[in-house]
């Protein structure tokens, strides 16, 4: 298998799990300091109960993450899956149709649509909403951050990102914009999250986003 | 409703030492389990994760596996709802009672 390693260190012989770790390929990985043996994207770490830091660099990037593996059954035996890889949900204009099942965006008066590298909607004051989300719900477990690259918002607190597996609102996690941003990243913490869950903008009056990217880290 | 965070930002319903009060619409009807199973980071502020990684407020986020926090509400909501129905029910019963003695009289 391409990538593969016992860098981790099967502790006297003995191995208790597995941590398995996709990254950017050409980038080092490592986890608790030992680096894995090739660059290609993909490595496991046979490891013993502990918190492991998991990293990967290029020459002019790093990212990490932290894995716990505990005593307990559950954990024997069992691989835990690390992403330090960047999944699209969205990307200028790539609507990542395999994952989400494509976007839509709406506004119940105002205006809203697609354009050849983002998404849109702008809602008028006075009781409207608006609405950015796929339709298919995408499997979260293995990422601990969602991204939005947002070229512009109107900064009210009408415009929230959500994440949510019950209805596509904002009452599951959300983050509500307070300032006007332009070509800003707004991240959300996902890292409790286990399954699949919709992601997607929830919007009231006076909203006025334009979406250009949506990444799962 | 008023919630309480601490200084990792998690979320609690009752005031306590080290605990700051804010003023949020994000929780009404919650739980006690729900609401503690937040972490809540007011507009203007931010956290920042045991990994480095920043996020910026107004976020809410579960700082708990969700579909958990989702079931205890519904637990709570069951019990409300029974609580109700049982109330409702002592108090048809009160009335009837009352009633009774009044058409007896």
């Amino acid at each position: 298998m391409t990538g593969r390693t016992n860098a981790g260190g099967s502790v006297n012989g003995s191995l208790f799990a597995i941590i398995a770790v996709t990254y950017p390929e050409g980038s080092v990985c490592t986890c608790g300091g030992k680096a894995a043996k090739d660059t290609g994207g993909y490595a496991l770490f046979n490891v013993k109960p502990g918190t492991y830091t998991v990293e990967c660099h290029t020459s002019d990037n790093s990212k990490s993450k932290s894995v716990s593996v505990t005593v307990a059954e559950s954990d024997k035996g069992q691989a835990k899956t690390v992403s330090l890889k960047e999944v699209y949900l969205y990307n200028l204009g790539d609507e990542c149709t395999s994952l989400t099942g494509g976007w839509t965006a709406a506004s119940s008066y105002g205006s809203s649509g697609k354009v050849s590298s983002y998404m849109y909607s702008i809602v008028n004051p006075s009781g409207n909403s608006g609405s950015i989300k796929h339709s298919k719900m995408v499997d979260l477990t293995d990422y601990n951050k969602l991204c939005f690259y947002l070229l512009k918002s109107a900064g009210k607190s009408t415009e929230k990102i959500y994440v949510n597996n019950t209805s596509q609102s904002a009452s599951g996690a959300a983050v509500t914009l307070s300032a006007p941003e332009a070509q800003t990243e707004i991240a959300l913490d996902i890292s409790a999250l286990v399954g699949s869950y919709y992601v997607g903008m929830a919007l009231g009056d006076g909203s006025n986003v334009q979406v250009a990217m949506i990444w799962l880290e | 409703m008023t919630i309480y965070i601490d200084s990792d930002y998690r979320c609690h319903v009752s005031p306590g030492n080290g605990l700051t009060a804010v003023e949020t619409d994000a929780f009404d009807g919650k739980c006690r389990r729900y609401v503690e199973g937040y972490r809540f980071v007011p507009a203007g502020q931010s956290w920042t994760r045991a990994d480095g990684q920043v996020f910026r407020g107004e976020m809410i986020a579960p700082a708990q596996d969700y579909t958990g926090l989702v079931m205890a509400q519904e637990g709570c909501d069951e019990a409300q709802e029974t609580a109700t129905a049982e109330m409702a029910a002592l108090v048809e019963e009160v009335y009837n009672s009352d009633r009774e003695v009044i058409d007896n009289v």
